[in-house]
């Protein structure tokens, strides 16, 4: 009863977190190079929609995925060229395709389909993976793997003390043996199998997308130019770096992840476009990204948050078969209880938010 | 070379510019768009423009969307002046809604105290609300755009799925059948220029003596107070507007006497609110301190303004606003908190202050241009042109859109006067 109930939660947790964590993380890789991407929401949209026109056009699920990151490359360059560029205002511009994508899409929707509800049937990926137990039993593993690391180059940065090789060495020694072990509790392996079974291949992309991102940010050559140009773009452009190539190249990858994450509740969770598609998602993106302090781990950890928010409140509805007293608190409560505690959160626990020193700033060249 | 007098005359010139040329623009986008869908972009703007004007209903349509949006706007441009990023404008109109819905059924006062009793309610709970995040932000530095957006969804579900369906539904008050919460006391309605309640005339009549009179003495008042000059303008601008919209009301009425359409004093409301947020913020020390603190905290903090108390203050004022706005769909629209909530006001808002450039009066006039598109989209949506309503929204995105590309306005703008080499 109460695994059927965790499995169920699990799952919906992994649906409902995918497109929020994608797209957080795509406001990550453009905050950090000192861009605000508040156009998720609108990123979102478009993406959704070009993604199943392109299924609908081509009967191919992945051809319409790649127009839809298409869509999104040509909107993060226009993006680009506009506020990175122009030195237009990034705040302005983000509400701007926000509100176009709520009307223009309305209006394609008629255009393609002739309708303002939703698109027909496309191709999909909504079908999902399915998977066997020893691939949840190794899929647990590496998430347990993945999650060590996470905490031990957190604690590590609190201390000031990172060392990217003795993290690696820590997270073997700790994180392996604890995953295995873990993967071999039966009632654990049978909650992760059931929640990750016939789920989508977007589920694993955004369980892989926060690592990646942290080791391209933290650890290599073009992370650390990239973080340079979002806290001092002066410095960075002293130092010979193209200030305006790592701009482009992150704008640009940012709304190829708004789209995605998109495309991953249109030809992802369903197999058609629906009007009110992402109906706010985009906007809790941004808050996870800035929950998170602007950091790819942090705005995985935010998502969980989040998510684990969003499912008390069906968990609560779950049990109040069991519970009648449960079934006394008014919905408006549980649908509002994730949000809450998230304001909550921020007041107590978390902090000052701090963004990228020059966050929301145009970088001129030669300007004093 | 150039004297420095025309380039400063002329930048300010284009500072007027870019807006204007970027509705221009983002009016093309939209006949573009209903080109390529075949049909016939002048005729559809025909139809929309009559659309706006054709009939008592929809300009009254127009007159309710224009108010709305007005406060809204203002409440993103007040904050905007502190330096915050007041997304949460909808969730502040969905709690000053609700608080007007509340207060207009379960309390019953005489008309004269009920409707002004309504709207400070609907500012200070919209105000608290709001503060919240100001709040948030001056102790706990919680970004005020995270805190908004929570805030939105809290106001959504607690609202729309709790106290509208649940205790304060219509179902559980009055044992009706209606959505919503129940229709408020006739005294709670704002009055509307046509139709009911009854015994307008003497209602408008008065409105309008009073109105005059005020303005009058108010004129008085300035034009003898060291704020004179640059005031005057704005007040003959309210004054203008209020007996131009009262005179024309009289002769529609008097011509046409159609009921049911919608329009009421919530329009004056906006125009006062124009003024006063004008007079406020140019004017008064407070304004003045609000607006050092958004230009420069460091400053403003050396220059000993409580910053902390500021923006607090300023978020409480905007949240008001909005309060006021989501007050006057109640009261003046709606008649109850409807069980489909007409939202999207509060991000309309935010369009509404970009292209007014955050100024009070240039947010008026962008809720004016947008409650026209508004309220003349939806005749587009019969044949011959077919276009969904939402088309609106195409429009006010691209202006956005061009309004966040104003440098290349502004040099395309200064390319005729490059090549003559009056500017550099």
């Amino acid at each position: 009863m109460f695994e059927q109930i965790l499995t169920a939660a699990l799952f919906s947790m992994l649906q409902f977190g995918t497109p929020i964590l994608i797209a957080g993380l795509g406001g990550v890789i453009s905050e950090n190079s000192g861009v605000v991407n508040l156009a998720l929401e609108g990123t979102m949209r478009m993406g959704g929609f070009f993604s199943v026109v392109g299924a609908f056009y081509t009967g191919n699920a992945w051809l319409g995925l790649a127009l839809g990151i298409g869509m999104g490359a040509v909107m993060g360059l226009l993006a680009a060229w506009v506020t990175v560029s122009w030195r237009g205002d990034q705040v302005v511009y983000g509400v701007a395709i926000n509100v176009f994508a709520l009307g223009g899409m309305t209006y394609l929707l008629e255009r393609f389909f002739n309708t303002t509800g939703h698109s027909p049937s496309v191709p999909s990926f909504s079908s999902g993976v399915l998977i066997s137990p020893t691939f949840a039993q190794g899929l647990l593993v590496f998430l347990v793997v993945c999650l060590t690391y996470a905490v031990v180059s957190w604690s590590m940065a609190r201390k000031k003390d990172h060392n990217a090789k003795r993290a690696l060495i820590l997270t073997a020694v700790i994180g392996l043996p604890l995953g295995i072990a873990i993967s071999f509790i039966p009632p654990v392996r049978d909650i992760v199998f059931g929640a990750f079974n016939r789920q989508t291949i977007f589920v694993y992309f955004a369980l892989i997308l926060p690592f990646l991102l942290h080791f391209l940010l933290f650890q290599t050559k073009w992370g650390l130019r990239i973080r340079a140009v979002g806290e001092n773009p002066k410095a960075a452009d002293t130092l010979g770096i193209n200030i305006y190539v790592i701009r482009y190249a992150c704008v640009i990858l940012s709304y190829v992840f708004g789209a995605i994450a998109g495309a991953s509740m249109s030809i992802g969770q369903l197999d058609l476009f629906e009007n009110n598609m992402p109906a706010g998602k985009g906007f809790i993106a941004l808050a996870a990204m800035i929950f998170g302090k602007w950091k790819p781990l942090g705005t995985l950890a935010a998502v969980l948050f989040f998510t684990l928010a969003g499912v008390a409140g069906d968990l609560i509805q779950g049990l109040s078969t069991t519970y009648p007293v449960l079934a006394s608190i008014p919905r408006g409560f549980l649908n509002a209880f994730p949000y809450m505690l998230t304001l909550l959160a921020l007041a107590g626990f978390v902090g000052r938010a701090v963004p990228p020193a020059a966050d929301g700033i145009p970088y001129e060249k030669g300007e004093k | 070379m150039s004297t420095p007098k025309l380039r400063l005359s002329y930048s300010n010139l284009l500072d007027l510019l870019v807006p204007i040329v970027s509705i221009l623009l983002g009016l093309i986008v939209g006949m573009i768009l209903i080109a390529l869908a075949g049909k016939n972009p002048f005729g559809a703007y025909g139809a929309m423009f009559s659309g706006a004007f054709g009939s008592i209903n929809n300009i009254s349509e127009v007159i309710i969307k224009t108010a709305i949006l007005t406060f809204t706007g203002l409440s993103v441009a007040f904050a905007y002046k502190v330096g915050l990023f007041n997304i949460g404008a909808e969730g502040q109109f969905i709690i000053g809604a609700i608080t007007a819905a509340f207060l207009g059924h379960w309390v019953h006062l005489p008309g004269i105290l009920h409707i002004p009793l309504i709207m400070v309610a609907s500012f200070i709970t919209g105000g608290l609300w709001a503060a919240i995040a100001g709040w948030l932000k001056v102790t706990r530095g919680v970004h005020e755009v995270i805190s908004t957006i929570m805030l939105n969804w809290i106001a959504v579900y607690l609202v729309e799925s709790w106290l509208v369906t649940g205790p304060l539904s219509a179902v559980s008050a009055t044992g009706s059948n209606d959505a919503g919460t129940p229709i408020i006391d006739g005294s709670a309605m704002l009055w509307r220029f046509i139709g009911y309640p009854p015994d307008q005339a003497g209602k408008i009549g008065l409105l309008a003596v009073i109105f005059l009179a005020a303005s009058i003495v108010a004129h008085y008042i300035l034009n003898r107070s060291p704020l004179a000059k640059a005031t005057n303008w704005i007040i003959s601008l309210v004054i203008g507007a209020g007996v131009a919209g009262l005179s024309s009301i009289a002769i529609f009425q008097w011509q046409y006497g159609i009921p049911g359409a919608r329009a009421n004093i919530g329009i004056f409301f906006a125009m006062a609110a124009v003024a006063i947020t004008f007079i406020l913020l140019y004017r008064t020390v407070t304004g003045y301190e609000i607006r050092a603190t958004g230009f420069n905290q460091e400053a403003a903090r050396y220059a000993g303004i409580n910053i902390k108390q500021r923006t607090i203050l300023t978020m409480f004022i905007a949240g008001g606003l909005s309060g006021v706005a989501g007050m006057l769909m109640v009261c003046g629209t709606e008649r109850r908190f409807p069980g489909v909530f007409p939202g999207g006001y509060g991000f309309d808002g935010i369009a509404m202050a970009l292209i007014g450039q955050n100024s009070p009066i240039g947010t008026f006039l962008a809720s004016v241009l947008f409650g026209i598109i508004r309220g003349g989209a939806t005749s587009m949506q019969l044949p011959p042109y077919e276009i969904h309503k939402t088309f609106a929204d195409i429009i006010q995105g691209s202006v956005v859109l061009f309004i966040a590309s104003s440098n290349i306005i502004r040099y395309l703008l200064m390319l005729p006067l490059k090549r003559k080499g009056e500017v550099d």
